[in-house]
């Protein structure tokens, strides 16, 4: 018994110290781990399988439900919409075979006549009307509030009015609504949460909320002639299972122990561990959103005397910031716009872009009335990310002599809080989402006329900013130039300042040859090309 | 005893009420709108205020207040999640397994490996067991068990690869969850049991059974530990209710679907079907929880179903006076 005790007593202070102890060892990218990346897949029939570790989670698959990025990025594996963006701008087909605007902005599209849900339901104009009306009732995304009156006025035709002319706006309208049949849909009881029919080429095969998606590709797909459809419904791989891992590290374990064959949205830092390792493949793409910092413009406020705006931009170090908040990994801005997009211009490039200059910010802080260390602004980040932006630019303004608080609240409370009317911010860092067309995120960000105060949420009340917002984000009169121009003027103007593009990782197996980033910047499993011999498996 | 459970029951009336228009008030209170986290930071105001009046956001509180009663309490319907559009019952019904294993797992590997540490640090005091043990202990308690987590992940997953990182997909999936939630348990539990068995093993009656030459173990484990396991079990019973919806570290490190991360998720996104119903359905959970834990102590110790009984003749007789 003596004996006994002694053993438990070890065994127990031994089993803790080396759970304890076990992090002090060297980082170890594990061989073996690796060894089985593509094999690690669980294989039926001999079914291609790709598992991607997802750093995010949802609790639905339902069509119309809240969607982040990255639940749009699942949706967009399995669902099917009208049309998708390719990665020019440019509106691809999917389930109709033409549309024309046939006055003003009223629109009608025909349907391709073949159509059907995986279920067997033939999807009509019908189905379509059914499906616009019940995203704009669900009111989920403001996209739904671009378009008003679908309505089928024939088996294969149905028509919708736009709401908005802003660029963009249609192929957002013509890609963003997930089609289902009706009949499937109200036969449902759970409104397709769990469960869904889609009519694109996978189905789904299984769905654990908050763990794992299984989708299959469709045995009875529709369409039979896949190069009829855009370049992001292609079905190149049999199995696709999304694993979502929302603890960074653990992303990186899954890739390190073949649990995932790839993931997205790696941490740089992590993912230069497997650059090393032939059996991975590491790319770093530019991002489609970038960090800016906006300045609350309101009349009577600090920052509506452009000098005290200017100060603040000379004051800071792009190339710091970024390298803050991406270790290096990311890319300096020069206008309010990401390369990502492709009407970006390369003119921006060269501007002079309030490099870092610490003497002529002390002028303009100077010029603006402000002696050294009389200021103390409100910095607000958009999200924990962000905030060794933040805390790099209150290191700048230290220096010209302003004091910083830095705020970071969550991310409801900081959507409450953005509208600079809640007075809780004289600076924020925030960033925004470019679409393809980047000249459409003009709209969120400075077009005032789309709220009730007449001012945009960082209070900027410019008639002449308006004009140029208005040029550029129309879809008659948007241009490379229009767009050019009111860059320029908000540039001049310093109403707000682009600081940084992050990178986003992907590691992924080596079999894979060349891995698909769709038009909105999300991977997109099924249109990845892979290698004859990708994890192509006997039973 | 079967009065004192009833009594206890009905007592839970009024606790989850009380809790269910706390959790309503505050969710009223925290800043924070829903509407403009679903559409996003580029919708207009607009937008939002339209949402916000088709959601039901803008009626006042005592509105929303008594509809959300009457929803809950009359029709028993918990209600779908904004965000989601998913039914709660349902949800929580998919989860609340994961979160059960994961408490259940946790509290017994305290008290299997906490209590016989506490045991053996009483019975050998001062020696260098109790030391150790009571240092590993101080450790435990110390030690933040998300690092810990993240510790055996990176030492028995991927140094040794013995067991997965994340997902319990497989029954081996759940041992590293179980062992780093009920680390704060296992030292706890030891310190409390070492703190009992102390008093337990000073008092008379373990001197006179030693003094008639009964053996040690039999003084130790047979009349000593039963009387010191009182403190253990009500520990247990407390930790167990909190592990029900406080393992959202533990579920979110290992990806496992359940009731803490649910929750957590929620009271991020403003979610307030979601956040009132876990709360709700957690107070009951923790009530019958503590419920149980005093069941068990009557069980283990006859005093104390000495005194339930006690209460109910103590009532009939104030009963019977009147």
């Amino acid at each position: 018994m003596k004996r006994l005790k002694k053993l438990s007593a070890s065994f127990l202070c031994m089993t803790i110290m080396l759970g304890t102890l076990a992090g002090c060892g060297g980082s170890d990218t594990g061989t073996a781990g690796n060894a089985s990346a593509g094999a690690a897949s669980v294989q039926s029939e001999g079914k291609t399988k790709i598992t991607v570790g997802v750093n995010g989670t949802t609790e639905s698959i339902g069509p119309y439900i809240t969607t982040s990025n990255i639940i749009k990025m699942i949706f967009n594996m399995f669902y099917m919409q009208l049309g998708s963006v390719d990665r020019e701008g440019v509106l691809q087909s999917n389930l109709y075979t033409d549309f024309e605007n046939t006055e003003d902005m009223h629109y009608v599209v025909t349907l391709k006549e073949n159509i059907k849900d995986n279920d067997g339901n033939p999807i009509t104009a019908e189905d379509i009307a059914f499906c616009y009306n019940k995203a704009k009732e669900l009111g989920t995304s403001s996209i739904y509030t671009y378009y008003e009156n679908a309505e089928a006025t024939g088996e294969y035709t149905f028509e919708f009015d736009m709401t908005t002319d802003a660029v963009g706006a249609l192929n957002q309208v013509m890609s963003s609504v997930n089609i289902v049949s009706q009949a499937a849909y109200e036969a449902s009881d759970d409104e397709m949460n769990v469960d869904p029919v889609s009519c694109g080429p996978y189905v789904v095969r299984e769905f654990t909320p908050g763990s794992k998606l299984v989708i299959e590709k469709a045995d009875n797909f529709w369409c039979e002639d896949m190069s009829e459809l855009s370049e992001n419904k292609q079905a190149n791989v049999d199995v696709i299972e999304l694993q979502f891992i929302t603890e960074e590290t653990q992303l990186t374990i899954a890739l390190q122990q073949g649990t995932v064959d790839a993931a997205i949205d790696v941490n740089p830092v992590n993912a230069t561990q497997f650059e090393s390792d032939s059996s991975y493949k590491v790319e770093y793409k530019a991002s489609n959103f970038f960090y800016n910092i906006y300045f609350d413009c309101r009349e009577g406020h600090i920052f509506s005397d452009e000098n005290l705006r200017k100060a603040v931009c000379y004051a800071i170090d792009q190339e710091e910031v970024m390298y803050g908040a991406t270790q290096g990994t990311g890319q300096v801005i020069h206008a309010l716009a990401t390369p990502y997009s492709s009407d970006y211009d390369e003119r921006w490039d060269t501007w002079e872009y309030y490099p870092h200059d610490v003497e002529k910010a002390k002028e303009y802080l100077a010029a603006a009335g402000y002696s050294e260390g009389e200021l103390t602004i409100n910095l607000m980040c958009q999200f924990e990310q962000s905030k060794p932006a933040a805390e790099v630019i209150a290191t700048n303004l230290q220096e010209i002599g302003i004091n910083s608080e830095i705020i970071c609240p969550d991310s409801a409370l900081y959507s409450t809080y953005m509208d600079c009317t809640s007075d809780v911010w004289d600076a924020s860092i925030m960033f925004y989402v470019a679409q393809q067309i980047g000249a459409s995120s003009l709209n969120g960000q400075f077009n005032a006329a789309v709220r009730e105060n007449g001012m945009t949420f960082s209070g900027i009340s410019d008639p002449t900013l308006q004009s140029l917002v208005e040029a550029a984000i129309s879809e008659d009169t948007y241009s490379r130039d229009t767009y050019y121009e009111c860059q320029e003027y908000l540039r001049d103007k310093a109403y707000a300042y682009g600081l940084y593009t992050p990178q986003l990782a992907y590691v992924y197996d080596a079999g894979i040859e060349e891995i698909y980033i769709d038009s909105n910047g999300r991977f997109i499993p099924g249109a990845c090309t892979y290698s004859s011999s990708y994890a192509v498996f006997d039973n | 005893m079967k009065k004192y459970i009833l009594n206890r029951l009905l007592m839970m009336i009024p606790v989850v009420l009380g809790v269910s228009i706390l959790i309503f008030t505050l969710m009223y209170f925290v800043p924070g709108d829903l509407a403009r986290i679903m559409l996003g930071t580029s919708a207009t105001q607009e937008e939002v205020n339209a949402l916000r009046e088709s959601l039901g956001l803008n009626d006042p509180y005592f509105v929303r207040l008594v509809r959300f009663l009457k929803q809950t309490f009359i029709d028993f319907d918990l209600g779908k999640s904004y965000m989601t559009n998913v039914p709660v019952t349902e949800e929580l019904a998919a989860r609340f397994p994961r979160t059960l294993i994961l408490a259940l797992g946790s509290t017994a590997l305290a008290l299997l490996v906490g209590v016989p540490m506490g045991v053996m640090a009483a019975v050998h005091q001062n020696e260098p067991r109790d030391y150790i043990t009571m240092s590993i202990a101080l450790l435990g308690i110390s030690m933040p068990n998300f690092w810990l987590a993240l510790m055996l992940i990176v030492l028995f997953s991927v140094k040794l690869k013995l067991l997965p990182a994340a997902g319990i997909d497989t029954p081996a999936g759940w041992i590293l969850p179980i062992v780093s939630n009920s680390l704060i348990g296992i030292s706890t539990q030891a310190r409390q049991a070492r703190s009992s068995m102390l008093d337990v093993i000073h008092s008379d009656f373990v001197t006179t059974a030693k003094s008639k030459g009964l053996p040690r173990q039999k003084v130790i484990w047979k009349h000593a530990l039963p009387n010191a396991l009182i403190p253990v079990v009500t520990i247990a019973g407390g930790v167990f209710g909190n592990l029900l919806a406080g393992s959202m570290i533990t579920e979110s490190v290992f990806s496992i679907p359940g009731i803490g991360y649910y929750l957590i998720s929620a009271v991020n996104n403003r979610d307030y079907t979601v956040v009132q119903s876990c709360v709700i359905v957690l107070s009951i959970l923790f009530s019958l929880a503590i419920l149980l834990t005093d069941i068990l102590l009557a069980v283990i110790d006859p005093r104390i179903k000495e005194q339930f009984a006690a209460n109910g003749n103590i009532r009939k007789m104030k009963k019977r006076v009147a």
